[in-house]
């Protein structure tokens, strides 16, 4: 069975080229355009992986990752943050809000599938 | 004198000016050295901001120039694989053997290594939108802040506009209000210059 992901991104050129690179790696992809957008896709889904921009419209990636910690279903699902940001102290926000890993864009296909092997459970 | 702060007049061209005009119209000296004072610290936050949209630019430019620079390259090699995909194929057909067929696999590494190049540039996209939108707000910020300030520019040479003090602490206020709006609604969120991948951390 394949594994599910779900990748939020205000850009649609993000969303298509992560969702491409997780689809060489068997997930399926589902997408949102920013947090609520992504949190409305939530609904009772199976979910193996959550891949979050940060600066997004409506929602930010901090507020999502916060409303899915604080839902049971998905306290334990890895939420890697990919974003332009680099600062340490927001690093430690998107610690503090529940994220696996921080990825800085842009993202290398490959090394975004290492980190993934990482911490999705085989 | 122009209607554009960028060329606020300096403090050597007007300060002769404004204390001739100020014995004659009776302003004080403090409130004189107070407008200096402002028009000076108003023309150092536009001349930085500006500085800081064109550094903007020019990182917008590196970030593109190297976006272009890598696709062409990905769909160069791209190109010349499909065509020694078809060559190497026709010869499958004729004459299968191993050696063919590894070299179709060679192939296909080679063109999956090229669509992750390919993956990693085309996220410039991403970040020429986050830059620009950077520079938007600040645009949006400096025009506001142009508007309010450009009382202190008036069209007539030779006549310093006559603000009282409780309208030159209105304009420093602004102008605090307006440092502060830059610094942080402005704040930046793309430093990279170039498409290089970013850093990975695991919590």
């Amino acid at each position: 069975m394949s594994k599910t992901a779900l990748i939020v991104d205000d850009s649609a050129t993000m969303r298509e080229m992560v969702s491409y690179t997780l689809k060489q790696a068997g997930f399926e992809p589902l997408t949102g355009a920013n947090g609520q957008d992504g949190l409305d896709k939530l609904t009772g889904q199976q979910l193996d992986l959550i891949i979050t921009d940060l600066n997004m419209p409506v929602m930010d990636g901090l507020s999502f990752i916060k409303a899915v910690r604080a839902r049971d279903e998905y306290k334990f699902v890895p939420i890697l943050m990919l974003t332009t940001e680099s600062q340490v102290e927001m690093k430690a926000q998107g610690k503090a809000a529940g994220a696996t890993g921080w990825l800085v864009k842009p993202f290398n296909p490959e090394m975004l599938l290492q980190v993934i092997g990482k911490v999705v459970p085989k | 004198m122009s209607d554009n702060p960028a060329s606020l007049p300096t403090p050597e061209m007007d300060a002769a000016k404004l204390e001739a005009i100020a014995d004659y119209i009776g302003l004080t000296q403090e409130a004189l050295e107070r407008l200096q004072s402002l028009r000076d610290q108003v023309q150092v936050t536009l001349s930085d901001e500006f500085n800081v949209v064109t550094a903007d630019l020019t990182q917008l430019r590196r970030l593109l120039s190297d976006a272009a620079e890598k696709l062409s390259g990905t769909f160069r090699v791209v190109t010349a694989s499909s065509e020694d995909m078809r060559n190497t194929i026709s010869l499958v057909n004729d004459t299968p053997d191993f050696s063919v067929l590894a070299r179709i696999r060679e192939i296909a590494v080679e063109m999956t290594s090229t669509t992750g190049t390919t993956i990693q540039s085309l996220q410039f996209e991403d970040m020429a939108t986050q830059l620009l939108q950077h520079i938007d707000r600040k645009l949006a910020v400096l025009a506001r802040h142009a508007k309010d300030m450009a009382v202190l520019n008036p069209t007539t040479a030779c006549v310093p506009p006559l603000l009282r003090a409780h309208q030159l602490d209105d304009l420093f206020a602004k102008l605090e209000g307006y440092r502060d709006e830059l610094t942080i609604a402005t704040r930046k969120v793309v430093q990279q210059e170039s498409l290089e991948s970013g850093d990975i951390e695991l919590f």
